[in-house]
């Protein structure tokens, strides 16, 4: 089978597996959470922008941006009151670099796979305490230089500290990205949730609704780099973020910002901050949203990323 | 009077009846016709009514001319008349040159002599001549001569005034006989309009008009019998049950006076409606619910009917079915509209124990009027299911899971494994409300809560009284104060209000819930004030789509009455039943 014809293939199964096959919910937990600073820096446009291993948790497909291995952790806290905390660690690694031409901005390999766990952590409203652990795992494919493909699949459970409510879930979803017009221009599309089932321990099953998160990126001059992302659920835009880097000291300090629409309901507008700092094989990345007022609360990121093995 | 008497007025009449005799022997050969326009029936009594009779003869002789127009009152109707049967000559006119004319006389119902005629039949003979081989003769006429007006000698009802059109085997056609002692009341007009009476307007309304049936005359006992046929429809052909009378009336033809006479009867279509008179202390009811030590001996029932009731039969059943032997009630008389029911011990005519044992049983009774109609054919017969219980409920169990209010009204909720039964609340140990389990064995009550913590307990009690053992106690703290009470894990149940207590007057308090992912997934406005606010989440979106389970943020935003908003955050997590 030539490369195209599995890249068909590949894109049917994605598009049969993406379509509801009954109503779903959304909402809830139990399920992998979004880790990077970079990437709530970015408002959440770092799909495309931000290719290594923190991309298990957004774009799985951006995960052949890996050179060799790499290592992160994180920490997510959310500000305004609300006592919850989010912490994560990722392992990837990426497999037959391809040596970047001229005009590509971004390095792929041939192949990559990462792992993940999260805890997630909560102080309820009657002060008792909630926890919650998932592991992911992903694999990406980039049969041609221009594009990518990659699935994800996770397992969370946990529940409340008492023992009584603990719930089971498993999550599959899938993302594709491609180099389109121009080496500096990229598309991508993720199906989240394609396959969902959740279900308390001797309860029903439940399923959340898939969503659809489009995006595209330019690689703009002067060390500028910018992403537009859209997420779709229930014939709704959930969220519309748009996110920008300056790489304004080359290998030591990169700042960012981001501006999120939320859809949902009363629509209301999340900007966000963030800046990156390059010690050799180390990245430490911070970011933070300001949602506050009517909304759930600002929110901040830590994270730590140890590159290795690369050419 | 005979010929040759002397008596100048019958002269010419003794030649015109030979001249009648020959021409009625050969017949008439001309086109002469006479024809004659009259009163049947008067009345010469004075009252101004029809007091004497208008005749009006016109006579045509066609191509000939009429020689002569003679109109005359008979005793008889014979043709040609007989002379001694003359009473009076109206008209005797000879018409020499004309070939029609028209004679209009009046009789006043007196012989030539002036004096006045008994009541009675009487006849008009007319006869023309034109030319002296032409003579015409117009059949005898019936007058009659009638001073007294009709008058209703009996009326009666077949079958009977009550009138049961519908029953089964009944006579479908109610007859109304009557009689009069006047001679010509057949000739009379005879009607008889049915009144319905309206009980709820108190008056009769017309609803049917009957007449005279012509097929019918009977001659008993000197007076003549007539009668109407009423089939029971009203004039929209439907048959209703109610009270009725009929106003039977006779119109004289001859100017007298009226008669009317009016008589009462009674549409039944209507079975006795059974009711419950008393069992065991409860009137009317269908369910009862018994403790077996307080089963009552003796089911009383009323069957009430606008008829005497006929009979009352009980059927029993035990398993599937009725038992097949009904029971005919002793005392089930006439007139008799309350019969007792014997239960314990059980009549031999019915299966099964003697005894009655913790179980269901039901009951069917049926009635019969005197009209025959059964309860079960033309109503609705009276079934009883009758509960013996003598078996306690089980202990009902709390779904209420939070325990810490701040506002003093808290709904406690819980379950039964027995459905339909009563629960009453205790706080410690005190009654202090009863409330009703649903068919699917839920209950919940709004409870007003005292200051501190008390154990609140709940006891089944079911139709008979039978007092489940309690349930385990549920401590409730109450702790009064501006303060934010939300459950951490919301269930979906009964009782997970969200309570916002301020510490200052509040012009609104809003909840919004948020996904973790960022989400607005639902906006509340909480209902109260000024310093308490209360407010249920149906764990649904905006859209009404239920939420998936696991943890949301929900932002509570008070707005004081001055100054400015307030927000505080919580997590909670919807988890699902």
């Amino acid at each position: 089978m030539s490369a195209t014809r599995r890249i068909l293939a590949a894109a049917c199964l994605l598009a049969f597996l993406a379509a509801p096959a009954a109503a779903g919910s959304m909402g809830g937990s139990f399920r992998l959470w979004e880790h990077g600073a970079r990437d709530l820096a970015l408002g959440g446009a770092g799909t495309l922008l931000a290719p290594g291993a923190e991309s298990l948790f957004t774009q799985p497909a951006s995960l052949v941006g890996m050179d060799g291995w790499e290592a992160g952790a994180s920490l997510r806290r959310l500000g305004g009151g609300a006592d919850l905390y989010l912490s994560s660690a990722v392992l990837g690694w990426g497999s037959g670099h391809r040596a970047p031409l001229a005009s590509e901005r971004t390095p792929t390999s041939l192949g990559a796979a990462a792992g993940a766990f999260q805890y997630l952590g909560a102080t309820l409203a009657d002060d008792t305490t909630w926890g919650e652990w998932t592991l992911a795992g992903a694999l990406a494919w980039s049969p041609l230089r221009w594009l990518s493909v990659g699935a994800r699949g996770s397992l969370a459970g946990g529940g409340h500290d008492d023992g009584e409510d603990v719930g089971r879930a498993v999550s599959l979803s899938a993302g594709v990205r491609a180099v389109v017009l121009h080496p500096a221009l990229e598309v991508g599309y993720v199906a989240e949730d394609i396959h969902h089932r959740f279900r308390w321990e001797d309860g029903e099953d439940r399923r959340r609704e898939p969503a659809h998160v489009f995006a595209a990126a330019a690689r703009l001059p002067w060390r500028v780099a910018a992403e537009c992302l859209g997420r779709r659920r229930f014939a709704t835009w959930e969220r519309i973020a748009l996110g920008a880097e300056w790489d304004a000291w080359p290998g030591r300090l990169v700042l960012r910002g981001g501006l999120t629409r939320h859809g949902l309901g009363e629509a209301r507008w999340t900007p966000s901050l963030g800046f990156g700092l390059g010690l050799g094989d180390f990245r430490l990345d911070y970011g933070a949203a300001f949602d506050g007022g009517d909304g759930p609360g600002s929110e901040h990121r830590l994270a730590l990323l140890w590159r290795g093995g690369g050419p | 009077m005979l010929p040759g008497d002397g008596d100048v007025a019958t002269a010419p009449i003794r030649t015109l009846c030979a001249l009648l005799a020959a021409a009625f022997l050969a017949g008439p050969a001309s086109a002469l016709e006479l024809r004659i326009d009259y009163e049947r029936a008067f009345s010469p009594n004075g009252d101004q009514s029809q007091d004497s009779c208008r005749i009006n003869v016109t006579a045509d002789g066609g191509e000939a001319e009429l020689d002569f127009v003679y109109v005359g009152i008979y005793s008889a109707a014979g043709i040609p008349p007989a002379p001694a049967d003359l009473l009076i000559d109206l008209v005797s006119t000879s018409v020499a040159t004309a070939t029609d004319t028209l004679v209009t006389s009046t009789w006043d119902g007196r012989d030539q002599y002036g004096a006045p005629l008994a009541d009675g039949f009487y006849y008009l003979h007319a006869f023309a001549r034109a030319g002296a081989d032409t003579l015409w003769h117009h059949p005898a006429i019936q007058l009659e001569i009638n001073t007294a007006g009709p008058t209703f000698h009996s009326v009666s009802m077949e079958p009977t005034p009550w009138f049961t059109p519908t029953a089964e085997a009944a006579d479908t056609v109610l007859q109304l006989f009557f009689t009069s002692a006047d001679f010509d009341t057949l000739t009379d007009t005879a009607t008889a309009r049915l009144d319905r009476f309206d009980p709820e307007a108190a008056a009769w309304n017309e609803v049917a008009l009957v007449e005279r049936d012509a097929s019918y005359y009977q001659f008993t006992g000197g007076v003549p019998r007539m009668r109407l046929l009423w089939d029971g429809r009203d004039a929209e052909g439907a048959i209703v049950d109610g009270a009725y009378r009929a106003r039977l009336r006779l119109e004289d033809d001859a100017g007298n006076p009226d008669d009317e006479t009016l008589v009462g009867l009674d549409l039944d279509t209507a079975a006795p409606a059974l009711s419950v008179l008393d069992f065991g202390g409860e009137a009317g009811g269908a369910t009862f619910w018994f403790h077996p030590d307080s089963l009552p001996d003796t089911l009383f029932v009323r069957a009430a009917d606008r008829q005497a009731v006929d009979s009352c039969r009980v059927a029993w059943k035990t398993g599937g079915d009725f038992d097949s032997l009904a029971l005919r009630l002793p005392g089930a008389v006439p007139d008799s509209t309350d019969f007792a029911v014997p239960l314990l011990p059980r009549p031999a005519a019915w299966v099964g124990d003697s005894t009655l044992v913790d179980g269901t049983y039901r009951i069917r009774l049926d009635a019969r009027d005197e009209a025959g109609l059964w309860t079960q054919d033309h109503g609705t017969v009276l079934s009883l299911t009758i509960h013996v219980d003598g078996e306690a409920p089980p202990a009902p169990a709390w779904t209420t899971t939070t325990t810490t209010y701040i506002q003093q009204v808290a709904q406690l909720a819980g379950t039964c494994a027995e459905a339909g039964i009563d629960v009453r609340l205790y706080e410690d140990g005190d009654e202090r409300q009863t409330v009703a389990v649903n068919a699917s064995g839920a209950f919940s009550a709004y409870v007003t809560l005292s200051a501190g913590v008390h154990d609140w307990t709940a006891r089944g009690v079911d139709e008979t009284g039978n007092l489940s053992p309690p349930s385990a106690a549920l401590s409730i703290a109450y702790r009064p104060g501006p303060a934010l009470a939300i459950p951490g894990r919301l269930r979906g149940r009964p009782g997970e209000t969200i309570q916002i207590n301020t510490a200052e007057d509040a012009a609104s308090v809003t909840l919004r819930f948020y996904a973790l992912t960022g989400g607005l997934v639902r906006v509340i406005e909480a209902s109260g004030g000024p310093r308490e606010f209360a407010a249920d989440w149906d764990l649904r979106d905006d859209a009404g789509r239920d939420l998936l389970d696991g943890l949301y943020v929900v932002n509570v935003r008070v707005d004081p009455v001055q100054g400015d908003a307030r927000y505080e955050r919580k997590v909670v997590a919807i988890v699902r039943d």
